[in-house]
């Protein structure tokens, strides 16, 4: 199968996913007390090792929440931060309200909760914008490198990768949004974009 | 007002900061917690409550299916879907279902929100 999205489509994408982390940032900010500040979106096909080095050299540690999201095209929604600030991140996020708490014991539960209300947001821009609702299943968190994190696609297939970089103004915590799309979602991730554009459907 | 308030969330962090911000409006309520939407059934057929925040993606029965069967054991219970899933498509057949919305993340809005369903 050819892999391909033209400059229009990706332009497209890139503004979508720019308006969808942008409602993430604002979920985010609320849930954090801060400002959010956002990159300019970038959309690849990578193959899996590729997109790995993206996110950061092999070895170091991150956390990565996980929300699978099924419909008009499936794939994954990946909020990862480096692990080092998980603590500090659950301290902003629960600290004043639960005094008393063992922070580290809620820590993983504090980290899946970040992630579900900003990829959620996120995920519900998409789906407004695209005109389809996508089936979420409960996130998921993964701690490890990089490709621990991409989850277990070989290392040789290709994905499309939509990442944008954050970084909590404040407290200056940085991380990643990441869509993972496999490429058997491209035609349904194009079809979308195109009726978005107004193109009519296309023909092989 | 004493008010027993029941929330389900798979997560802990959601619970118990829920739990504090009603708490701090209203600390007479008692609250009581469920982790799923099979346990929160089992709860409400044991002992009824006022007042129902119920999250949406949760394994098992999604939050929609429990409310829907909890409706069923204790008709007429305030139920608010409290969720981070924020799909339009969503929140319209949450509100068709006779549920209240209210967009996660958890907040003193949120709660107010939620304590108002109650007539608080």
């Amino acid at each position: 199968m050819t892999v391909q999205l033209d400059a229009e489509q990706i332009d497209a994408l890139s503004e979508i996913f720019n308006i969808g982390v942008g409602k993430a940032a604002a979920a985010m900010g609320s849930l954090m007390h801060d400002e959010v500040l956002l990159s300019v979106p970038h959309v690849s096909i990578f193959t899996v090792s590729e997109a790995a080095q993206q996110l950061g050299a092999t070895g170091s540690t991150m956390y990565g929440v996980r929300q699978p999201f099924r419909g008009a095209f499936n794939g994954d929604a990946l909020l990862i931060f480096p692990g080092h600030k998980s603590l500090e991140i659950v301290r902003i996020v629960a600290g004043q309200s639960l005094p008393g708490e063992d922070l580290s014991a809620i820590e993983q539960d504090a980290m899946t909760e970040v992630g579900n209300v900003m990829l959620n947001a996120c995920i519900a821009a998409l789906s407004d914008l695209l005109g389809n609702e996508f089936q979420l299943s409960p996130p998921s968190i993964d701690i490890g490198d990089s490709r621990t994190i991409l989850g277990t696609r070989i290392q040789n297939h290709l994905v499309v990768f939509l990442h944008i970089r954050f970084e909590l103004l404040s407290s200056h915590i940085e991380g990643f949004v990441v869509f993972v799309l496999n490429t058997t979602s491209l035609e349904g991730l194009r079809a979308a974009v195109n009726r978005l554009l107004g193109r009519p459907a296309e023909v092989d | 007002m004493s008010l027993r308030l029941l929330i389900v969330d798979d997560s802990r962090m959601s619970r118990l900061i829920l739990q504090g911000l009603v708490l701090q409006a209203h600390p007479q309520w008692t609250i009581v917690h469920a982790s799923s939407g099979e346990e929160a059934l089992q709860l409400v057929r044991e002992h009824p409550v006022d007042l129902v925040s119920m999250d949406f993606n949760m394994n098992g029965m999604n939050g929609l299916e429990a409310a829907l069967e909890l409706r069923k054991i204790q008709p007429g219970v305030p139920i608010a879907i409290l969720t981070a899933n924020v799909q339009t498509a969503v929140q319209a057949r949450i509100e068709e279902a006779g549920m209240a919305f209210i967009a996660k993340p958890v907040t003193a809005s949120a709660a107010s929100q939620l304590a108002a369903l109650a007539g608080a």
